[in-house]
């Protein structure tokens, strides 16, 4: 109100306003005149008149005593680590009262028990649940961060559609009717017109597998695309070649006498991190295990190992090799194994080794000789309760294929495959089968380069991996079209290589028709969306989950609803089918299983009885949060099972003592024994994978897969004809072009996770920000010495394309090469911190960092951009003021590098440098090769 | 005993610039109430007070429902519209107690499921004050509870939401209600030390 304005006028308009507005409805009901109401003598006949709810007996009986000012405490959910807070903090009867309701985090993929302490519908606290099995009440920082998550003052209330052009920004609110309606009518249209793979559901993380299958298979389409190729392709790859039954080594660390760890950050990240990490510390501190580490950089991993070396990038699978050779020379592999167990012979694996030497191995990997063979005796004697360990480090590589490969053949060389403390694994990657979902509808068939780029023979083949990182670039080069475009927890802009390709697809129009994101908060996605549908958060919602367990046997977890969902958030189970309704042509169908709480009660009718509570089904998950069946022994040596009669009865044994029934492999006729044998096409472990070669050629090798009885695993399709790829039998090391002749000032880019944030989905988080917020680029300080740089200083990153890529994957190339004849990715901007803890020839940066949307505290932002008020800024009464008060690390440079304070802002996007990389074989993404060029910055 | 007729009528036109803003915090403006607010009393009124009303159309709507997502829905930069996160910096802080208390005694019509929206609270407000004007005196505490519970801390929020807002109308509205909560800490005999 102006100044000048007088209050009669204000008053007026007050006047004019009582019982205009029919609140709820947001319809006009009466509209009294200024004469009606100010003339009016009898204020109590009129405000009688028009309906109101206010209870005088309950005020009276209640609140009505004579009000204090002052007496109402504001003391929030979160007031730890304020500075009032400590006035009220902890609070005695904060938890009085509170129901514990189980869940299931989801803030990683490792998907850890949780129990939400929920009091008059608020989440008060969340802490891990016991009865989870794999992670047995623990739960890391970021599960701790749930309350940041689910109360988060940005989060997304309200369905949302673009007003203006794409990425411009600007945004009006909808209604879920009017949301669903326009996305119908577009699904509808791609359906009735045949073209259903031209609809991608494009996944990040996601933990609701069969909603979103029921729905897509509904729709029929096939165009499911994920991030698996930027995560773990090459690894599971690895492991499928070995097994086929399971992509995931589990090993059995708890029991170990041995850790070999190539590469991976099981302290700080890795998909089973703390259910790991405590099997490992159990291992060693219970079991007296020793763990070595072979990493690039010095994880809180490797500084956490007994011993740790930096090998040069890429070469881990050299030493592994370097370390087979040894045990083979020195006479101490496990001969029975081998000879019973794999499909090759040790006179085989001696001609095969021969010329990967531990003095190779140094040449290659920069690790002495001395060590390798020391390591490798040790871990031969400690056999058969010794394990490598794996992950992104040794096969986010252009051979990183090839590196887990010979790294996991060390388990085999000694024995401890399937063994106890060994090398593990269990054919239950998820829930325990026992639980059965609705009938689901009969899968798409569709095919869609997207999903299925043919340039990549094992992307696909035994599981669907996909290869996410081309997606966008095929797209530009018109290998595809896609009418609509549904993503969901997806980050691509922030987490894809290419980030500014990425962008670019993402907003032209031509090339995404229409794109609905499903998200719980604006992220880069969101910001190139038409439709943005606010997700509910994984405390609001149902799921029966379960990863591959630490204990080697099944499980059941489930994650409920601990409130109702803030706003209008919704989950897919929620509005998929009302969305599959609203497209009609049957779609319903595969909905009629009642409610979501009924599709629930059906999912876990088999979880058997608690005989202590009673309860079984959901409502023994409701109560427990998760079910283990101990009567399933751990899943220790299956192979050395024996075959029953019935079993037995009307099987054949070929030449190679493959046993068949109806042409489907069973077993394995061992020294006259029938054993169920490996389930791969010799039923033994594959050390040398004929099937590998024959897919990478194209080959039919349909009689392998039925040896095998893996019998969903297919031969290539026609589509994938002409793209063939000679992929080695056997495990060997492959050399990257580019690594082996860098220049002064070129270093092999690493990124790395921290132990409080996720790839792009954490940095949100207000007590996970705290902590890491910034992500200077690591550098040795030997190699900072000669580059005549110190700690602090900034340097330029220029990143280029695989030059062995262009060869072999000339589907990527699309930038010419500059004058020098390199072809350039990004150039980005950093400042360094040098160290010892990493290989003289890397440059390391995390990921997580480098939002440019993705809430304030995300930017490092405590103010908004055009006001001068930030959210939750109220200086007045405001008690837990971290929106302005403590964020402290804000960066007030204004891009200025001279003003810049180190450890402060929110970082650089490490993956702008990153070109996309997949490895030739599988698709993995190879995050971890890439060559930057550096330069001081003056 | 009934108020004096003057005392109940400001009381009246107080609870109804409630009633107004709680419309404004709690919905888009849409062709009707525009058109009620080209009316001509309701013209001059938002004139006398500088507030610019504009032309009854779709494209008004569609430039106002715009400017109200990005003052109140986001996606970034926006002015969260509850009191939590104004005095916590989180959704749902220990507020929401107090506020399901009050909800025991007072009945609004709107349907909000984040209890301390402040066009909820302000619909409750304008519900007490039409029973203060209804003269029972056993309630008189309960609008000056109120306010010092659950609508003062609106008046900083107004203020960003002013400096956020792209139309004449909102920003001329929203800044009205900064000095409209102004005047009812007065009113209220609200102590800002407290």
């Amino acid at each position: 109100m102006k100044t000048s304005q007088s209050k009669r006028q204000f008053l007026k308009l007050g006047l004019l306003s009582f019982g205009s507005f029919s609140l709820a409805g947001c319809q006009d009901s009466t509209t009294p005149t200024t004469e009606t109401v100010s003339s009016s003598k009898d204020t109590e006949s009129l405000t009688k008149a028009i309906p109101f709810g206010v209870d005088i007996e309950k005020w009276k009986a209640g609140k009505g005593r004579d009000y204090e000012l002052g007496s109402q405490k504001m003391p929030g959910i979160c007031l730890f680590p304020g500075p009032a807070a400590k006035i009220d903090w902890p609070p005695k009867d904060k938890y009085k009262g509170a129901e514990k309701v189980p869940g299931m985090c989801q803030l990683c993929s490792t998907v850890c028990g949780i129990i939400g302490y929920v009091k008059d519908g608020r989440v008060l606290k969340v802490e891990g649940n016991p009865n989870d099995p794999n992670s047995r009440g623990r739960l890391c920082a970021r599960g701790q961060a749930s309350l940041n998550h689910l109360y988060h003052p940005e989060r997304l209330l309200y369905p949302m559609k673009r007003v203006g052009k794409r990425g411009e920004g600007k945004w009006k609110r909808i209604s879920w009717e009017e949301a669903l309606d326009e996305i119908a009518e577009k699904l509808r249209k791609i359906r009735e017109a045949g073209n259903q793979e031209e609809f991608a559901f494009h996944q990040g993380r996601q933990r609701s597998k069969d909603a979103i299958k029921r729905f897509l298979d509904a729709f029929g389409t096939k165009t499911q695309l994920s991030h698996r190729s930027l995560c773990s392709g090459n690894r599971r790859a690895a492991n499928l070649a070995y097994l086929w039954e399971s992509d995931w080594d589990l090993n059995d660390c708890e029991n170990s006498k041995y850790i070999l760890n190539f590469g991976s950050n099981a302290f700080e990240a890795h998909q089973g991190h703390v259910p790991f990490l405590n099997r490992i510390q159990n291992g060693r501190f219970n079991n007296g295990a020793k763990m070595v580490t072979f990493d690039v950089r010095l994880s809180n991993t490797a500084g956490n190992s007994d011993e740790w070396f930096s090998p040069f990038p890429g070469t881990d699978g050299a030493v592994a090799l370097g370390m087979c050779h040894w045990i083979l020379a020195k006479e101490k592999y496990d001969r029975e194994f081998i000879e019973r167990w794999t499909n090759v012979t040790v006179s085989e694996l001696k001609a095969h080794l021969a010329n990967y030497t531990p003095d190779w191995a140094e040449r290659v990997s920069g690790i002495p000789s001395d060590d390798i063979k020391r390591i490798a005796m040790e871990f031969a004697e400690a056999a058969p309760a010794a394990t490598t360990m794996c992950n992104r480090g040794s096969s986010a590589h252009l051979n990183g294929f090839y590196n887990d490969r010979a790294i996991n053949l060390l388990n085999a060389l000694v024995g401890s495959v399937g063994k106890k403390g060994g090398w593990c694994w269990s054919p239950w990657g998820g829930l325990d089968p026992i639980v059965q979902t609705p009938e689901m509808p009969s899968s798409a068939k569709t095919w869609s380069v997207l999903e299925d780029p043919p340039e990549y023979p094992l992307a696909n083949v035994w599981r669907r991996m996909r290869v996410g990182e081309v997606v966008y670039l095929y797209l530009l080069q018109g290998r595809a079209k896609l009418q609509a475009y549904m993503t969901y927890n997806l980050d691509s802009p922030l987490t894809w290589p290419e980030e500014s390709l990425t962008q670019e697809v993402l907003t032209s129009e031509e090339l995404i028709n229409f794109h609905v994101c499903i998200n719980c908060f604006y992220n880069e996605t969101a910001h190139y969306a038409d439709i943005v549908l606010p997700w509910t958060t994984f405390m609001e919602r149902w799921d029966l989950d379960a990863r591959a367990s630490y204990n080697l046997r099944p499980y059941v977890g489930i994650r409920t609803p601990m409130i109702e969902p803030l706003g209008e958030s919704r989950d897919i189970r929620d509005f998929f089918p009302e969305l599959a309704a609203k497209i009609g042509g049957d779609m319903q169908k595969a909905y009629e299983y009642g409610t979501t709480e009924d599709y629930m009660t059906h999912w876990a009718k088999n979880v058997p009885v608690n005989e202590e509570t009673g309860k079984s089904g959901l409502e023994r998950l409701l109560e427990e949060g998760a079910w283990e069946n101990e009567e399933n022994e751990p899943f220790y040596e299956p192979y050395a099972r024996r075959l029953t009669d019935e079993e037995l009865e009307g099987s054949e044994v070929d030449g190679d003592g493959v046993i068949t029934k109806g042409g489907i492999g069973i077993g394995i006729l061992i020294n006259g024994t029938a054993l169920r044998g490996f389930k791969t096409p010799s039923r033994k472990m594959e050390v040398r994978s004929i099937f590998i070669n024959k897919i990478g050629l194209n080959e039919d090798c349909s009689e392998l897969i039925n040896h095998s009885g893996v019998t969903k695993t297919k031969s290539r399709p026609a589509q994938h004809a002409g793209h063939d790829l000679d992929i080695s039998e056997m495990p060997i090391w492959l050399p990257i072009d580019e690594h082996q002749a860098l220049q002064d000032d070129e270093l092999i880019m690493t990124s790395f996770k921290w132990n409080v944030h996720n790839h792009g989905r954490t940095m949100n988080l207000k007590w996970l920000a705290e902590i890491v917020h910034s992500n200077p680029a690591w550098l040795n300080t030997e190699t900072a010495s000669e580059l005549g740089l110190r700690d602090g200083d900034w340097v330029e990153l220029t990143s280029y394309y695989s030059e062995m890529l262009e060869k072999i994957s000339p589907n990527l190339n699309h930038r010419a090469p500059n004058e020098a004849g390199k072809r350039v990715v990004s150039t980005m901007r950093v400042p360094i911190v040098t160290m010892q803890g990493l290989h003289p020839k890397a440059i390391a940066m995390s990921n997580s960092c480098g939002h440019w949307q993705y809430t304030n505290v995300a930017k490092a932002k405590a103010r908004s951009e055009e006001a001068d008020y930030s959210i939750g800024s109220d200086l007045e009464s405001y008690r837990d003021s971290d929106w302005e008060r403590n964020m402290w690390w804000e960066d007030k440079s204004g891009g200025d590098r001279a003003k810049w304070i180190q450890n402060t802002g929110n970082g650089w996007n490490q993956n702008r440098l990153m070109p996309i990389a997949p490895d030739p074989i599988t698709g993995q993404q190879a995050f971890h090769s890439t060559v930057v060029h550096i330069r001081k910055l003056s | 005993m009934n108020m004096n007729a003057e005392t109940g009528c400001e009381t009246i036109a107080r609870a109804g610039l409630y009633e107004l803003y709680a419309r404004i915090l709690l919905h888009e403006i849409d062709l009707n109430t525009l058109a009620l607010f080209q009316t001509a009393d309701w013209m001059t009124c938002f004139s006398a007070l500088q507030i610019e009303i504009p032309p009854v159309n779709e494209e008004s709507v569609e430039a106002l429902a715009v400017d109200y997502c990005k003052v109140f829905i986001g996606p970034k930069d926006f002015c969260p519209p509850y009191q939590s996160v104004w005095e916590t910096g989180h959704l749902q802080s220990d507020v929401i107690d107090s506020m399901n208390e009050y909800l025991q005694v007072v009945s609004p019509v709107t349907t909000e499921s984040i209890k301390d929206h402040a066009g909820l609270q302000f619909e409750m407000m304008a519900q007490i004050l039409r029973v203060e004007a209804g003269s029972d005196e056993s309630l008189r505490q309960l609008p000056r509870a109120f306010f010092h519970d659950h609508i003062a801390w609106s008046e900083r929020m107004f203020g960003l939401a002013a400096s956020l807002a792209e139309t004449d109308f909102y920003s001329g509205l929203l800044e009205a209600a900064q000095a409209f909560l102004a005047s009812e800490k007065t009113t209220m005999q609200f102590n800002q030390e407290c």
